[in-house]
């Protein structure tokens, strides 16, 4: 068990003990977590925070039925996982989606705006990584961030994810893959990507 | 290893700094692969993209937002949790009453009142009794069993629904 974690556990025993402070430092402390997956999820911005509120208050109502059986992180980011889930079953959201490499193309991407600078370059990059992330299946999106942004290891991602350990691996597998090979095609013709390596 | 270029696999457990004991191959492989290497450092610039930080951010308002939130939703709670308690006390009564008037009969109960002095005679009289089953099992338990039954139902219900589920956000909603 590391610092964070102790750190969470004593948040929660003090929030169930009704310490407003503790309660302040606990949505401090994860509401980055909880507004990762989010955005992730829910790519209508405007809708994000009032998501993010109400796993908050799922999380207050569902305190007394955390056992310790996880990192408090986990459980958060579970509770964040279903609630979002169940945000886009009502908005009808497609969610079980399968995307092979190649299925997403970069065709709607203005290509007009690249610039020699390096810094734009980056930027570009960055900006059409994002737009690429964004037409992902959810599932290989909130794999993704769990694992790159949040530093989760694969047997939490599928506690979180609720699937299988392999299941995990080969969507962070497919997701990479896909994302690499759409660059490519991408900037092979800017030269870009092939100078920035 | 040499002949063969890396799989996409193996650069991902190489990046993921997962052990493996062909780590030191990898390595050599990359040092004479231009190839692999220029594959590798894709990836490792879509990782890094990808361990970077969003740069949008929740609003500087979130938390008291949230807070007032909660605090408008414990209110609703308690009110509702109030009526609700009242609705389940005002059912639990009138049923009790409902079967204590049709199991009990009320002059022999306020005679047996009368009689508390010498209770204790009564039970160990009642325990001596080698007539045990002559009593009718079902006319003299069920009332007591029935109402032992709905008075932990309410506790549990009261504790588990009300209390637990209901109140909790109240300790949060005053600041």
């Amino acid at each position: 068990m590391n610092q964070n974690d102790k750190t969470g556990i004593r948040l929660i025993e003090a929030v169930q003990k009704g310490n407003p402070s503790a309660f302040e430092q606990f949505v401090e402390q994860y509401k980055r977590l909880i507004y990762h997956i989010v955005l992730r999820m829910i790519p209508n911005e405007t809708d994000c925070e009032d998501v993010c509120q109400d796993i908050f208050l799922k999380i207050i109502q569902n305190l007394s039925g955390f056992r310790h059986e996880s990192k408090v992180s986990t459980w958060i980011a579970k509770i964040a996982y279903n609630q979002c889930l169940n945000y886009l079953k009502k908005k009808r959201v497609k969610l079980v989606d399968d995307c092979l490499p190649g299925e997403i193309h970069s065709g709607s991407i203005d290509t007009e705006s690249l610039a020699p600078d390096a810094y734009i370059q980056n930027r570009d990059i960055r900006e059409r990584l994002h737009d690429m992330i964004d037409q992902l299946p959810v599932h290989f999106r909130i794999a993704l961030t769990l694992f790159h942004l949040e530093d989760m290891h694969y047997n939490e991602i599928a506690y979180i994810m609720n699937l299988p350990v392999g299941t995990v691996k080969s969507y962070l597998f497919r997701a990479r893959k896909s994302l690499r090979k759409n660059l490519e095609n991408h900037y092979l013709r800017e030269e870009i990507w092939i100078e920035s390596t | 290893m040499d002949r063969k270029h890396l799989t996409e696999e193996a650069i991902f457990t190489f990046l993921d700094g997962t052990v493996s004991e062909y780590n030191h191959d990898i390595i050599h492989h990359l040092n004479t692969c231009d190839r692999c290497r220029s594959l590798l450092h894709q990836y490792q610039i879509l990782y890094d993209e990808l361990a970077r930080e969003p740069e949008n951010a929740l609003s500087a308002e979130f938390n008291q937002q949230l807070m007032q939130r909660i605090s408008i939703q414990s209110q609703r709670r308690f009110a509702w949790a109030k009526k609700e308690s009242l609705y389940v006390i005002f059912t639990l009564l009138a049923m009790t009453t409902m079967i204590f008037m049709r199991y009990v009969n009320l002059h022999s109960l306020i005679g047996s009142f009368s009689k508390l002095r010498i209770l204790p005679e009564i039970i160990l009289s009642f325990i001596r009794s080698p007539v045990l089953e002559t009593i009718s099992p079902i006319k003299t338990h069920l009332p007591v069993c029935l109402m032992t039954v709905i008075v932990i139902l309410s506790v549990i219900l009261l504790d588990r629904l009300l209390i637990n589920r209901f109140f909790e956000p109240l300790k949060y909603h005053i600041h």
